[in-house]
């Protein structure tokens, strides 16, 4: 019987907030983070809103932004967040027992556009030598096994949206096999640059409610039309159940199951009748040995897309029958954004906290019911409940599929 | 005295602020707190600001802060 698996830290930068604290009041509150983009010009794109995280350089572990990417400033930043969370120091994490497993879609484009340019305009010379080390997604797992020397596993997953789920499934399996006590877990992105943001638009992809920003991401609604993108990162503390109780820890959840799958069928829209998505959410409970009975909330990948929303109905209802009527999901995506590869990550902590607190946050924006999309999406008003266990879905483009199960602390 | 204040202000970028030692001609390269990769940006930064070439060999050559600002001298301007 392989050891229990216990969120013990979370750290969470966000644009509805930096901090645990800070982010949970403004998530259970329906506060959006969604607004006009203030950092390169959007005039001539079709969405110009999304989640920009705000007053984020006076963080102390803020390295100089001309020579690491935003995504590595946010991915150890909430790695800071998330081991003074879990009161650990730098003596409990630096050995071999440590890992840091993160998710990351994109890594540092920011940091290769503008290498781009440079080639482009001035020639070889004017490239970064570290332009490598600072492209690689690797880089974000790495600088945090640097900062506070993790000499364990280390490895960044790369699988578009469910990236930060699937780094912490990976990291679970690595602890139940007794590979690490602690693992440093998450996700980050940094995709609101003008090249990847325009890549977005171009696909028609994204929202189009300009004119009300707090409003453009309304997953499950009727008027929904597309997904809002989002910069950040959010890092769990993942600690085996023994050396959890060693340091006497604080538990928000147990991390218990882990369901993968991919659909292998399109590189961005999911498959029609959501069957992919439906085996990843029936994979997860049973290696949790959960039972359907026992979710008492999903909090759904619910990107706003016309297609995601859809879908993500119809796995729910496979996989939950009758009962789904029964079982709360709301999309925080409504209030954050689409923070890509961080996604996955973020929202598993959200999950955590929902069991931790007996609170339920809402889907914002949820005003025009859709005939299709008839669930309980948690509209408009977090919820206070009494349940034991809960799952966090994410459905990436490319079809690659996570979902994590959580139980409330022992 | 020009070179050798553009020289400081780029070595300065690299060189740990905590203790930030001033280099004098004597510091070894080996003692700066720099590590191979912020050395590599460092002789970049050097190529491009005073536009010329140092190659391999060069850098080879480099032990202290003295000999990089002999090498510039010699080829700038």
């Amino acid at each position: 019987m392989s050891e229990r698996i216990l969120i013990t830290g979370i750290g969470f930068i966000l644009p509805v907030g930096i901090g645990k604290e800070a982010a949970w009041q403004a998530l259970i509150n329906g506060c959006s983070g969604i607004a006009p983009i203030a950092r390169f010009d959007t005039s001539a794109l079709n969405c110009r809103v999304a989640g920009e995280v705000k007053d984020w350089e006076s963080n102390p572990l803020s390295k100089d932004p001309s020579r690491f990417d935003r995504v590595i400033q946010f991915a150890l930043g909430a790695a800071k967040l998330a081991i003074e969370d879990a009161g650990l120091t730098s003596a409990d994490l630096g050995n071999p027992r440590t890992g840091v497993s993160m998710g990351t879609g994109l890594g540092g484009i920011w940091f290769a556009e503008s290498q781009l340019k440079s080639l482009y305009e001035y020639g070889t010379k004017k490239v970064s030598p570290i332009t490598v080390p600072n492209v690689n997604p690797n880089a974000i797992s790495t600088q945090i096994a640097m900062e506070w020397q993790c000499s364990g596993i280390n490895m960044t997953v790369c699988t578009a949206c469910a990236s930060g789920a699937h780094a912490i499934g990976q990291a679970m399996d690595a602890m139940r096999l007794g590979r690490a006590d602690i693992m440093i877990v998450g996700g980050a992105e940094a995709p609101l640059t003008p090249l990847s943001f325009t890549g977005f638009d171009n696909m028609r992809v994204m929202a189009c409610h300009n004119g009300e920003p707090d409003k453009a991401c309304r997953p499950f609604d009727k008027g929904r039309n597309g997904f809002v993108l989002g910069e950040g990162a959010g890092v769990l503390l993942l600690e085996t159940e023994s050396h959890a109780r060693r340091r006497g820890a604080r538990a928000y959840a147990e991390l218990c199951g882990y369901g993968a799958s991919c659909g292998g069928y399109h590189l961005v829209a999911p498959q029609p009748d959501g069957r992919d998505a439906a085996i990843s959410m029936e994979r997860a409970l049973s290696d949790a040995q959960l039972n359907k009975e026992e979710i008492g909330y999903i909090n759904a990948h619910g990107t706003s897309t016309k297609a995601n929303d859809l879908v993500e109905t119809m796995a729910v209802k496979k996989v939950f029958g009758e009962k789904s009527y029964q079982v709360p999901l709301s999309s925080t995506k409504s209030m954050t954004g689409h923070l890509i590869g961080a996604a996955g990550a973020v929202e598993a902590a959200i999950t955590a906290l929902a069991l931790y607190h007996g609170m339920l946050p809402p889907t914002i924006n949820y005003e025009t019911p859709d005939p299709e999309c008839d669930l309980d999406y948690v509209p408009t008003l977090a919820r206070q409940v009494h349940i034991n266990a809960a799952l966090s879905n994410s459905f990436a483009f490319g079809n690659n599929n996570a979902c994590l199960a959580f139980r409330k602390a022992p | 005295m020009i070179i050798e204040d553009e020289l400081e202000s780029i070595f300065e970028k690299y060189i740990p602020a905590t203790p930030y030692r001033k280099p004098t001609p004597e510091t070894l390269l080996a003692d700066l707190g720099v590590d191979s990769l912020g050395f590599i940006e460092l002789i970049a930064d050097i190529e491009s600001v005073f536009n010329l070439n140092i190659t391999n060999e060069d850098i080879d050559k480099l032990k202290t802060v003295g000999d990089v600002i002999k090498l510039v001298s010699g080829r700038a301007g």
